[in-house]
């Protein structure tokens, strides 16, 4: 049965990081810049960074609900989007979202371990 | 809010198919570097791919934001990252994390060209 968590995790993830993309539209009135990607990516980052310092939350959790919640397809895109007109603000993005991303999981794991 | 049940099946079908990549690939490391590749593809070529055609908004959002946003993975890959780092591996690291960006968008840019042939434009 575990398929079935994954995919109930994988459910819920995807839902909360489009429901996050809406709400922060909606503050982010220019949407110039891809905010709520790099807060989902981010939080979830952290939060896997916690489950490896606490000893695994477990496939549904991990590979389902943080899974989804993050993305790298989107950032991906994005980042091509962004760069054919802003060229040192898509590369802004990149490095933000990778150094962000690492550092939130060292942050997770040192808070728990 | 009209598109969430569209978001969340494709979510979970997402999570699913990530999560067999990863039992498939047992035993050989990057099943999430390859699962992030081929998923950046794929949505480069969907959203080329669907400009000049009628599409259902929900259809866009199960495919773009609910299947592929969930096929691949940041945390992971974050993870993934410190993991490299922890051990003192920089340049496992630093290859892993540069590499995953480049040839991402890379396969993100060929799935672009590709969907433009495809479309005859």
């Amino acid at each position: 049965m575990q398929w079935v968590m994954i995919a109930v995790g994988g459910a819920v993830g995807a839902l909360m990081r489009y429901l996050i993309a809406l709400l922060i539209d909606k503050l982010n009135v220019k949407k110039r810049f891809p905010f709520a990607t790099l807060l989902v990516n981010s939080i979830g980052s952290f939060l896997l960074g916690v489950g490896y310092g606490s000893g695994d939350f477990g496939p549904a959790v991990s590979t389902g609900f943080l899974g989804a919640l993050t993305t790298f397809s989107t950032f991906i895109y994005e980042t091509l989007e962004l760069s054919t007109n802003h060229k040192y603000l898509a590369l802004f993005y990149l490095c933000v979202s990778v150094c962000g991303g690492l550092f939130m999981a060292a942050v997770g794991y040192m808070l728990v371990v | 809010m009209r598109y969430s049940l569209a978001v969340a099946v494709g979510g979970a079908l997402g999570a699913l198919l990530r999560s067999t990549v990863g039992t498939l690939m047992n035993g050989i490391p990057f099943s999430t570097f390859l699962v992030n590749i081929v998923g950046s593809f794929l949505l480069g070529f969907f959203y080329r791919y669907i400009e000049s055609k009628n599409l259902a908004e929900w259809f866009k959002k199960l495919i773009a934001t609910g299947l592929l946003g969930s096929f691949t993975t940041f945390s992971t890959y974050s993870l993934d990252l410190f993991i490299y780092v922890k051990a003192g591996e920089y340049l496992s690291a630093f290859l892993y994390g540069f590499g995953s960006v480049v040839i991402g968008i890379s396969a993100a840019v060929i799935g672009m060209i590709i969907a433009k042939r495809v479309r005859g434009k």
